[in-house]
Order: structure tokens, then sequence, then C-alpha cells
């Protein structure tokens, strides 16, 4: 655990000692504040359609966050004086997760300034903001997760990054695209698909089916991580 | 105190594609020594060192470290190497400190010795002035010594060192080649440079590779005196081609390269110089001048890796 928490450490202080941790976090809260206008409906201190928003955003950053996980990493070099350090895969899955999963937590903090703004100029519904929080945190985890093993893939961080937007956006459209189908097409696709998986998050409601499925995504994603680095030995 | 651990190669051999980057590679590095590793690029080395550290894993083969099999007990294995991989990589956000600190906690290093592994690591690789600087501001040569200072932070018996001086100003290169004599008196370490006379400086014991293969793995001495016997440098007047034919039928002679206004000789027997001489003034060449030595080392690893 303590070499874990190492690898974690050490990439959340490098995120945030660069240029880039501080962009991207200045830029995820710019855009959700921009989107908070977009989406406020005049009159209502409703949030859910900026939560909807926002968790696409997510997206974007986990991309961005990961692709310096392991791609950016290996460019440098640094990659390999990890794998041959005296730590195991799993620990060094879990340290890189923590520490993407640390950036994605500091920017969702800042992002609290967006309800807090509402709540000033009116009376929004709490459990749907606090459900909502505990909806980004979750995709989050889910998003840096499918992320890591796109870039645990890739040895160019472009690459990584292009490769983990596509692979997110495939996935949450996917809800979309099996609104279109039938039968057992239209169940697969909603079941995969993360967009039909957040609706309860957005209501104000947290769903054990939902919960299950942003663990087992994770879980998933974790382990193809694993093996793809163990295979690049 | 460090521990006295062999490495040993058995038979690695690894394959990326097409390309047989390691064939059947078999040398050892023993405790209190520095183990030279030379090779044109291309030739393994890297993938040598890769293997060893667990970076790369073997198709067939084994390697060691100590007891360790670096296949099965890879994590116990790693934790008695420090690696320097060609590039030095180290991350330019951090202070050396700061990255020498979690590189202690990387290592297992515990808790209340992390402080003294940081000094001493600081201290050994001469970066006391420096310690509170970001990577990121320091010049190559320190980066190098940072480099060289996290593989020491956990006091491994085992260093490996893919091309540590490379990039380096003199100076840099002189102190880093005498503090690796110096921490080669207690590990095991392996080394490897383009600089052949780096490697015949600091290293008693060389091991050639080439397309994958081990070619060579001798002292430094045996390398460039017994291998081919005498070296002769004969500069003639009249056709180079022509004297060059007239000398390869002299007993004793295993090579003959033409130059401008040159042969070099190669070959065994005492009377080599005197043989060759007669040859060439009577086939009616005139002979300016005969020098006779042995190859140096960067002959004799010339000879070893020419296709």
């Amino acid at each position: 655990m303590r070499q874990t928490l190492a690898i974690a450490g050490r990439d959340l202080r490098t995120t945030y000692l660069s240029p880039f941790g501080v962009g991207a976090t200045a830029g995820f809260v710019a855009l959700a504040g921009v989107l908070l206008v977009l989406d406020l409906d005049p009159g209502q201190a409703r949030l859910d359609a900026w939560f909807a928003s926002v968790f696409v955003l997510l997206g974007l950053l986990a991309a961005l966050v990961t692709m310096r996980s392991f791609a950016e990493e290996e460019r440098v070099g640094g990659l390999e004086l990890l794998l041959t350090a005296p730590v195991t895969t799993t620990q060094v899955v879990l340290g890189k997760l923590l520490g993407a999963l640390g950036v994605v937590l500091v920017v969702t903090g800042f992002s609290v300034v967006c309800p807090l703004l509402v709540a000033s100029m009116g009376n929004p519904d709490g459990g749907p903001i606090i459900t909502g929080y505990v909806g980004l945190v979750l995709v989050g985890a889910a998003f840096v997760s499918v992320g890591l093993a796109v870039s645990a893939a890739s040895a160019n961080p472009l690459v990584a990054a292009t490769g983990t937007a596509a692979t997110l956006l495939g996935l949450w459209f996917a809800g979309l695209v099996g609104g279109g189908s039938t039968g057992r097409l239209r169940i697969l696709l909603n079941y995969v698909s993360p967009s039909s998986h957040v609706t309860g998050f957005l209501r104000g409601t947290l769903g054990l089916s939902d919960i299950v499925y942003f663990v087992s995504l994770i879980v998933l994603a974790t382990v193809v991580t694993g093996v793809v680095l163990d295979a690049r030995r | 105190m460090t521990e006295a651990i062999r490495v040993e190669l058995r038979s690695v051999s690894r394959r990326f594609g097409a390309v047989q980057a390691l064939d059947h590679v078999t040398f050892d590095v023993r405790p209190g020594e520095v183990l030279g590793l030379l090779g044109p690029n291309g030739a393994g080395k890297t993938t040598t060192m890769r293997v060893i550290t667990g970076y790369v894993r073997p198709d067939e083969g084994s390697v060691s470290v100590g007891s360790f099999d670096v296949g099965r007990d890879s994590v116990a294995a790693r934790r008695l190497i420090g690696y320097v991989p060609e590039s030095a990589p180290v991350p330019r956000e951090l202070t050396v400190r700061g990255y020498l600190a979690y590189c202690t906690r990387l290592r297992g290093v515990s808790r209340g010795s992390r402080r003294g592994a940081v000094t001493g690591a600081l201290h050994q690789a001469g970066l006391d002035e420096v310690g509170h600087q970001v990577i990121g501001t320091l010049s190559k040569g320190y980066r190098q010594r940072v480099a060289l200072a996290q593989a020491l932070v956990h006091d491994p018996p085992v260093l490996i060192l893919d091309e540590p001086t490379a990039g380096l100003d003199p100076r840099q290169v002189a102190d880093t080649r005498a503090l690796i004599a110096k921490l080669g008196r207690k590990r095991a370490v392996l080394f490897s440079s383009h600089l052949l006379a780096e490697v015949g400086a600091l290293c008693k014991r060389v091991v050639v590779i080439d397309r994958g293969r081990v070619v060579a793995e001798r002292d430094v001495t045996e390398l460039t005196a017994a291998s081919q016997g005498l070296r002769l440098d004969v500069r003639i007047t009249g056709d180079v081609e022509g004297a060059a034919t007239a000398v390869r039928g002299v007993r004793g002679v295993t090579a003959v390269e033409p130059r401008a206004d040159r042969l070099i000789v190669r070959g065994t027997g005492s009377d080599l110089a005197q043989q060759v001489s007669a040859a060439l003034v009577s086939a009616g060449f005139g002979l300016v001048e005969l020098k006779s030595g042995t190859e140096s080392l960067e002959e004799a690893y010339l000879r070893l890796v020419r296709p």
C-alpha cells in the first residue's frame, strides 16, 4: 500500500507542479461555468442538465489526465524506471489510478463553485446535487480507469488521449444508438453505456445497479491495464 | 552493508517481431567488479540490461540476481538492483530531494532510514549543493547524477548503468567514472558505453555483444593482447592492392587491410615483420616504414563486431 500511495502522490504532485495540472483544472472549471450558463433554465434552480454536460466534460479531462499516466511517462522514459522498481504491476496500476482520480477529485472539487453560485441566487434541491457529485466521482473513476487501459497500450500521449476520448464517447453515445434499436442489441447497448447509468444521479437517487455498473467498469478496466502492462514486458 | 550478489544470465534469448534482439546470451556479473558491456548500436546492450532489470521478459533462458530468479521472483530480484536507463529519465517538476524521497518510498526503504538514504545518495552522487533545486532547472550533467542517485538510494548490491556518461562534459565524465569505480568496489556493476577508452579505464573484464550474441567475454588485457597477436602498420611505395596480394601468402598472416599508402597486416609469429618486409621487397615494392604492435581495444572491438 505504501508504494501504491507513493506512486499516486508523485503523479498528483507532478501534475500540479506542471502548467498542465493548473491549466486543466482552470480550463475544466471555466468550461463548467460556461455550461452552467447554457444549461440553466431561466427561473429554475435545477442542475440536472448541467451535471449531464459535466459528465461528458469529465471524459475529456480523463483523456488528458491519463495520457500522462503511462503513454507520456513511457515517452520520457520514466515508465522504465517505474516498472523496474521493486513494485508489483497491481501496485503500479492502483497507484496510477489513485493519482489520476486525485486530479479528478481536485477538479470536481473546484467545480462546486457552480452549484454554490446557483444556491446563492435560488433554492436548488440539495439531494440531486449530492448524488450528482457522487456520480461525478464514480463516473470520473470509471473514465480514468478506461483511460489508463488505453494509455498503457500506447506509447504516444496524443494517441492515448484521442483513443480514450473516442472510447469514452463511443461508450457514452452507445446508449443513444441503443435507443434507436430493438431487442437484445438495445438492452446490451443501454447496459454498456455509462449515459444509461447516470440518470439516477441526476434525479437524486443512488441506484445499486448503477453503482455496480461503475464499480464493474473500474475493476474491468484496471484488470485490462494490468494485463496490458504485463504483456508489454 | 552491501551484500555480495552475482548476476547470472543463462542462454537468454528475446525476439522483437522479426528481430532477434538476444540470441542465447550467457555471462555473469561478479560482486566487486565493473563489467563493461560493449557493442554497436542495436547490438542488444539495452535489451540485455532490460532483461536483467525485469523490464523485458526473455523468450528463453533465465536471469538470476543473487538467489532470485528475475522471472519467478521479479520484485525480490529488482529490490537488489539500482538501474540507470540510457535517457536518465527523472521528473523535471520535483526537487532533487523530493524525487529521491519518493524513490525511497517506492523502493521500500523503512520510514526511519529514508532521510539518511536521501542524504547519502545525494552525497555519493555529488548533489549536496543542489538538493533543494527543481530538477528541471539543473544541467544535463546534474540530471544524469540525479538518475544515478535514484539508483543508489536503497543501497543496492547490483548496479545496471546504461551509458551513464553519455552527453556529459569531460569533467563530468571523469567525476562519474571515478564514482562508478568507487561503487564497483563493493557492488556488481554492469556498465555499457560507446567510449572504449572509458571501458578500458574502468573495467577489468568486458562482454562484447553483436547482433544479440556474445562474441567475446574476457579480461580487457586478454582481448587486446592475446587475440590476434601482432599488428603491422606498413607504409610502402607502389600499388597498395598488389602489395596486399603479395603479403597475403606470407606464413603467419591472418588478415591484410590495404589503405591509401599503407597496409595493416595482422598475424602471428615472432618473425612476422621480417617475413612481410622480405615478401614486399622481393615483389618489388619500396618499404618506407614498418611499425609493429598489438591491437588496441578499439581495434579488437572493431574486429569482433565487423560484419
